[in-house]
């Protein structure tokens, strides 16, 4: 009783040639292929709704057409002012790109620039960097973004910003593992290199060696990261005001109309968060585990 | 004496992603081991013996691959109702006077896992096979056949104490015992493999016990469960000679007082020479030689060789190593040329072709041709080369 | 056990130092509200007597509302403690076998849904999924209460905590991370020497020496995410609008009321801190290597 997984055949008497899958790397084509749609999605939402070159207006209010379900004429239907919901997704995106990317820029440049620090001098600078560190890391992130908002009443980019500078701990405390780690092993090879390498040298080699994983995959994590804040933030109504859409509020104006049977409305927004979420995810998870690859037995 | 176990064909190959091939890991290897002797497995590193030692214990992970072979086991009687479900009819064979049943413990392989050479087709289904043979394997493993490994610090769990290590071993066979009575077991089983201060080894942590006290206390955790078989792979290694010598001794002291059966696998044949009755040498996946040991260290009288009639490997491996007359002699120490070749043999030549020094004129060409078949140059000892082939 | 107490003072001492800089942090910050607070002092020693206040847990009245402080935010505060440790646990309790069962597979295919399962779960914005099960209950089965019993009406408030545990515990970020750790943990330590040892001398596949080594991974991660679910807390909160810290915390910021949410912000610090510490004693009773 045979089974045939594999037959190829191959006139070379020498090798056993024969390619079988590799399991783990399908895995992360998929997961990879799949961020990079949502991220070129995103992109191509945000050039839209920069240059206004929109089919439908999202802010045109059409009394006329209110809850309609989706059709052709209208991608994702209206809402409860006649308003096409499919461009006001589009126009969606400008509430967290660039607050997104602030936060992003924001989160990396300090996290690298304070763990690098500390991972060369993990006596001194160390200690008061993660004390002050540890005090930012320990305040929950919204109550902290609340406490900003009563303080300062603030764009939605100060508020990013101060997500950003939220985010920095985590990324300092990893960076700062891995350049304890590479100054180990480059502190013998350099004692062995006659002196030669510079400080220089050895910066550029440990910083280009810890940051190369950090920057993209970081990146892509804080990303969702923010997109979830600044979504969360316009539900609860602090965030983008009406009639300018985000995903956040569109989800919130359209809960209500969850009992009259017209959960579209709230749903498809909060499917597009769920969409554009999971596949910013599933790319940094692909690329972390692209680039962590540890060759089994 | 009865026969404990028997190994036929054993084949195990690993599939090297990196390079699209297989590498020919263990290829035909068989042996048989009488209950209550010793066998012992010589070879290089390298050469397949721990993935034998791992393949019959069910053991090897890697995958993708294929394993193949047949290897039945005189399995007692409880353990084989506990199994039965998974083994199919005509999977045992009799043998001996007895004529007692061996199950065979890799059955069903073949529905699974399944190849052939030409025209280099490769069916394999290796994740089912593990499975099943896991749920065969738990009955057998630790009750019926228990291994230890090199390297004894890193086989022992670093984040609990020697003693617990011991006594959950202990509870997990004998669980209508309490726990004090576990205790003294556990006390009990440092005592016979010679640690004369129980209660302070069974407070320490791995980390801080010397390596010969480490190998006992893993010696111990082995055998607490009273095995039939015990597979001891490179136990010596890393050891300073008294040591070698006072571990050996102590396993043929154990093997005496529990009739045990012991697989010796290491590289230095004269340490296994010390205790072996019966003696196998590997090389490069397949086995060369294979006899008594009598026949193998020393060979027959009035055979064409000095040494008697053996693979050249072996006489290599035995003369590598100086008895205390040649020390005394100043003799210079004989090498072996040469190093292990990396697997990717093509079974059209004979594997030891290199570094072999009796390969001259006629016998060159046999040997550059095909890779010889086992042929038994006397009753029980067969050997792997064109130098006997008459 | 002296071992213990040295890392408990330890911990202590540096929560304690902690604590100081969030406080001062929060009082510049409030000194920074432009002229809202004629004649609050400033200097260092009003700054000592705030931190008399808060630490011995008089918390005063609100300047803002008006309102007695410890009144309102000590209930609140029980039961999003609560809140917090049951969706802890419910997170666990579903992330752990998950990772678990991916792992001994080892990645295959018929574990992928469950694997995508736990992506959607972390990615799906946590207002959504909590007002989804809010009409999905209360339309089509109306059995469990939807809010919490207060005043007059005192009925069992213990059943009004199931759906906000259930929606945070399921719907907070954590899910996948927890997954994947336990995944990848997992892997490795099967494949370690010790474990494929303890296996040949007779462990069964499933139950082995295995737990020692994924639980310090597993509690490290799991109390650095406390900060998140208290987080997370404050929209739940407000979808269920449930009497917690969050909805608290919310109603002060529309209320532009600043002492109680610094109020809110040193208790959630003290939890944080509290978990870090425990986590620092759990770790050195699992972990006997000693640094």
């Amino acid at each position: 009783m045979k089974r045939f997984y594999f037959e190829k055949e191959k006139p070379n008497i020498e090798y056993f040639h024969v390619p079988l899958s590799k399991r783990a790397s399908v895995r992360d084509v998929v997961s990879i292929g799949f961020g990079l749609f949502v991220v070129s999605y995103l992109f191509v939402f945000f050039g839209i709704s920069v240059t206004g070159t929109f089919i439908k207006d999202p802010m045109e209010v059409n009394i006329g057409a209110m809850f309609l379900s989706p059709s052709l004429e209208h991608l994702f239907g209206t809402d409860f002012l006649g308003r096409d919901i499919f461009s006001r997704i589009v126009k969606g995106t400008e509430a967290f790109f660039i607050p997104g990317l602030i936060s992003i820029s924001v989160s990396t440049t300090f996290g690298l620039l304070f763990g690098i620090i500390s991972g060369f001098y993990p006596k001194y600078f160390a200690k008061i960097i993660f004390f002050f560190l540890n005090i930012i890391d320990s305040i929950p992130r919204i109550i902290f973004i609340l406490i900003i908002i009563v303080l300062f009443n603030p764009s939605i980019y100060l508020i990013m910003t101060f997500v950003g500078i939220s985010s920095i701990p985590k990324i300092a405390s990893y960076i700062k593992s891995k350049v304890e780690v590479l100054k180990n092993q480059h502190s013998i090879e350099a004692a062995r290199a006659l002196g030669l390498s510079q400080w220089a040298i050895i910066f550029k080699h440990i910083i280009w060696l810890s940051t190369k994983p950090v920057l993209i995959i970081r990146a892509t994590l804080g990303m969702g990261e923010s997109i979830l804040i600044e979504t969360s933030l316009s539900y609860l109504g602090i965030g983008v005001q009406e009639p300018t859409p985000s995903w956040g509020n569109m989800v919130a104006m359209g809960k209500d109309f969850f009992f009259q049977g017209k959960i579209w409305l709230s749903t498809i927004p909060a499917g597009v968060i769920l969409f554009t979420i999971m596949g910013l995810y599933l790319l940094g998870d692909g690329l972390n585990s692209i680039y962590n690859e540890k060759v089994s037995r | 004496m009865s026969r404990l176990a028997e190994l036929k064909d054993l084949k195990v190959y690993f599939y090297d992603q990196r390079d699209k091939r297989f590498i020919r890991a263990v290829e035909n290897v068989g042996f048989a081991i009488e209950e209550g002797s010793v066998l012992g497995v010589v070879g290089e590193s390298g050469c397949g013996k721990t993935v034998t030692a791992l393949a019959t214990m069910g053991l090897i992970e890697a995958e993708p691959g294929i394993i193949g072979g047949r290897f039945f086991f005189k399995a007692p009687q409880e353990d084989v109702k506990l199994i039965e479900d998974y083994l199919f009819r005509n999977t045992w064979m009799t043998t001996g006077e007895n004529s007692t049943r061996l199950y065979n413990l890799f059955c069903g392989l073949d529905q699974y896992v399944n190849f052939e050479e030409n025209p280099f087709t490769i069916i394999k289904d290796s994740e089912k096979w593990l499975r099943r043979s896991n749920r065969i394997m738990e009955h057998i493993r630790g009750k019926n056949i228990s291994m230890i490994f090199q390297n004894p610090g890193r086989s022992l769990n670093p984040f609990i104490t020697v003693g617990h290590q011991l006594e959950r071993t202990i509870g997990r066979f004998n669980p209508d015992r309490s726990s004090h009575e576990i205790h003294e077991m556990a006390a009990q089983w440092l005592r016979s493999v010679r640690l004369y201060r129980p209660e302070t080894v069974m407070s320490m942590y791995p980390r801080s016990l010397s390596v010969g006290m480490a190998q006992r206390v893993i010696i111990a955790i082995a055998l607490c469960s009273n095995p039939r078989l015990l597979i001891a792979d490179e136990p010596t290694i890393g050891l300073d000679t008294t040591n070698i010598y006072k571990i050996i001794e102590l396993l043929e002291t154990l093997r005496a007082e529990m009739n045990l059966t012991l697989v010796l696998i290491s590289h230095n044949i004269r340490i296994v020479s010390t205790i072996a009755n019966d003696i196998i040498v590997m090389y490069a996946g397949i086995v060369v030689e294979c006899g008594v040991r009598k026949d193998v260290i020393r060979g027959r009288f009035g055979a064409k060789h000095p040494y008697g009639a053996k693979h050249p490997y072996t006489e290599a491996l035995v003369s590598s190593i100086p008895s205390d007359s040649d020390i005394r002699k100043g003799k210079k120490l004989k090498e072996i040329p040469g190093s292990v070749r990396n697997n990717k043999r093509e079974m059209n030549c004979c594997p030891f072709l290199e570094r072999c020094s009796y390969a001259v004129g006629k016998i060159r060409k046999l040997c550059e041709s095909h890779c010889p078949e086992l042929v038994e140059v006397s009753p029980q000892h067969f050997v792997r080369c064109y130098l006997y082939y008459s | 056990m002296m071992r213990f107490v040295r890392i408990f003072f330890k911990e202590v001492f540096n929560m304690a130092l902690l604590i100081v800089g969030v406080t001062a942090l929060l009082y510049l910050l409030f000194n920074l509200m432009p002229g809202f607070f004629p004649g609050k002092g400033q200097g260092v020693i009003e700054y000592l007597r705030l931190l008399k206040k808060l630490f011995t847990f008089q918390f005063g009245t609100s300047i803002i509302s008006g309102r007695d402080i410890n009144s309102i935010v000590f209930p609140a505060f029980r039961n999003t403690l609560i809140l917090t440790i049951g969706s802890i646990f419910l997170s666990i309790l579903i992330s752990v076998p998950i990772g678990i069962f991916s792992a001994y597979r080892g990645f295959k295919t018929y574990s992928w849904p469950l694997v995508i399962f736990s992506y959607i779960m972390s990615s799906i914005p946590v207002f959504y999924f909590g007002y989804l099960v809010l009409y999905v209950i209360s339309r089509y089965t109306g059995f469990l209460p939807i809010y919490y019993p207060q005043g007059v009406e005192r009925g069992n408030p213990v059943v009004s905590y199931v759906l906000p545990i259930l929606v945070l515990g399921f719907g907070n970020e954590s899910i996948s991370e927890i997954v994947r750790l336990i995944a990848n943990e997992l892997e490795r330590v099967m494949h370690t020497d010790y474990v494929i040892a303890s296996k040949a001398m007779g462990e069964s596949v499933l139950w082995s020496s295995v737990n020692e080594g994924i639980m310090i991974p597993l509690v490290s991660i799991v109390f650095s995410k406390i900060p998140f679910i208290i987080g997370g807390a404050v929209i739940v909160e407000h979808v269920f609008n449930w009497p917690g810290m969050g909805r608290l915390a919310f109603q002060a910021t529309l209320d532009r009321d600043l002492p109680v949410l610094i109020v809110i912000a040193f208790l959630a610090v003290l939890c944080v801190r509290v978990g870090m510490i425990l986590k620092e004693i759990l770790l050195s009773y699992i972990n006997p290597i000693e640094k």
